[in-house]
C-alpha cells in the first residue's frame, strides 16, 4: 500500500515535469524567445518542492519525467546523454537537500524551515544542478562554453524556482488563513 | 488504520505546513525595520495633509532617535525604494522626502490588511 503511493507520488512528480517543461516551452515559443527558454527553467521549482516532500520519491519522478521529456520531445540522438541528464534532474536537489539539512536549522520535517532557508536552498540547488549538468555535458563532449553555459543553467533555475515558489506564494496569500482562535 | 500509516500523514502534513509556512513567508517588500516603518509612517501622515518634509525636517520627525540614526535610516529607506528625494526647485541645498510607487504599495496593502482585521 506505502508502495503504491509512492509509485503515484512518482508518477504525478513526473507528469506535472513534463506539464511544466512543456508550458516553459510553449511560453518561450509564443514569445519568439526560444533562445532565452533556458534563462527561465520552470521544472526547478517543482523539483526543489517535490524533494523537500516526498525526497527520494520525488527525485525519481523528476528523473522519470526528465526521461519522459528527453526520449520524447526533446530528444537528442543520444540516448546515454539524456539518460545521464534524467538522473542528475532527480539527485541535484536531493544533494542540495542534503547539503542544506547539514548546514541549515531546519530538519527532515522541515521543522524550522524559513523563507531564507528556502532561498537559500534554491540557491544551493541552481549550482549544484548547473555544475553536475556542465561537468556531464563535458564529459559527452557536448560542452561548449563551459562558463556561459554554467552561468545560463544556474540562472534559469533559480529564476525558475522563484517563479515557481512566488506563484504558490500569490495562489496562498490570497487563501484565507487558518484561524488561530 | 494502521499506526505506521497514521504516523506517515502525519508527518507528510507537517512537511507540508512547514513548507507553505516558509513559502507564505517568503519576503515581498523590502524588509523594513520598526524605525523605518515608525518614519514611514510620521511621513505618510504629513504627504497626506500634502505638507513637504524636507531631509532636515525628516531627521527630526522622531525625537526618540538621534540625527544620525535618522540619517541612516533615510538612507535604507531610499535604498530599499521606500523614499525619494526631490530637489527644491529655488533653492537646490534644499531637498525634499517623497513617497514612492512601492510607498503607495505599501500603504495600500497594510489598508488590505486593516480591512481583513476588521471584518475578522
Amino acid at each position: 500500500m506505502q508502495l503504491q503511493k509512492n509509485l503515484w507520488v512518482v508518477a504525478m512528480t513526473a507528469l506535472a515535469y513534463v506539464g511544466l517543461l512543456s508550458f516553459n516551452q510553449f511560453l518561450f515559443s509564443s514569445f519568439n524567445a526560444s533562445a532565452f527558454s533556458s534563462l527561465v527553467f520552470l521544472p526547478s521549482g517543482l523539483g526543489l518542492v517535490c524533494v523537500l516532500l516526498f525526497v527520494e520519491w520525488g527525485s525519481m519522478g523528476m528523473v522519470l519525467g526528465a526521461l519522459l521529456m528527453g526520449m520524447g520531445q526533446m530528444y537528442t540522438g543520444d540516448p546515454i546523454t539524456v539518460l545521464g541528464a534524467a538522473v542528475l534532474s532527480g539527485l541535484a536537489p536531493l544533494l542540495a537537500r542534503a547539503l542544506c539539512l547539514r548546514c541549515d536549522a531546519f530538519d527532515e520535517n522541515l521543522q524550522g524551515l524559513t523563507a531564507s532557508c528556502l532561498l537559500r536552498m534554491t540557491v544551493a540547488f541552481a549550482a549544484v544542478s548547473a555544475l553536475l549538468h556542465q561537468v556531464w555535458s563535458v564529459a559527452r563532449g557536448q560542452g561548449g562554453d563551459l562558463w556561459g553555459g554554467l552561468a545560463l543553467h544556474f540562472t534559469g533555475d533559480v529564476l525558475g524556482a522563484l517563479v515557481v515558489l512566488y506563484s504558490a506564494k500569490l495562489v496562498l496569500d490570497r487563501l484565507p488563513q487558518p484561524s488561530r482562535g | 488504520m494502521s499506526k505506521t500509516k497514521v504516523a506517515n500523514f502525519s508527518q507528510m502534513y507537517t512537511k507540508y505546513l512547514n513548507l507553505v509556512q516558509a513559502v507564505r513567508s517568503l519576503p515581498s517588500f523590502p524588509q523594513l525595520d520598526a524605525v523605518e516603518s515608525r518614519m514611514l509612517n510620521v511621513f505618510a501622515s504629513a504627504w497626506h495633509e500634502d505638507k513637504p518634509i524636507t531631509v532636515l525636517e525628516a531627521m527630526v520627525m522622531l525625537p526618540e532617535i538621534s540625527t544620525t540614526t535618522a540619517h541612516r535610516r533615510l538612507k535604507a529607506l531610499r535604498k530599499k525604494g521606500m523614499i525619494d528625494l526631490n530637489l527644491d526647485s529655488q533653492d537646490n541645498r534644499v531637498k525634499y522626502v517623497v513617497p514612492t510607487k512601492a510607498t503607495h504599495q505599501y500603504f495600500a496593502q497594510l489598508g488590505q490588511c486593516m480591512e481583513k482585521a476588521q471584518a475578522v
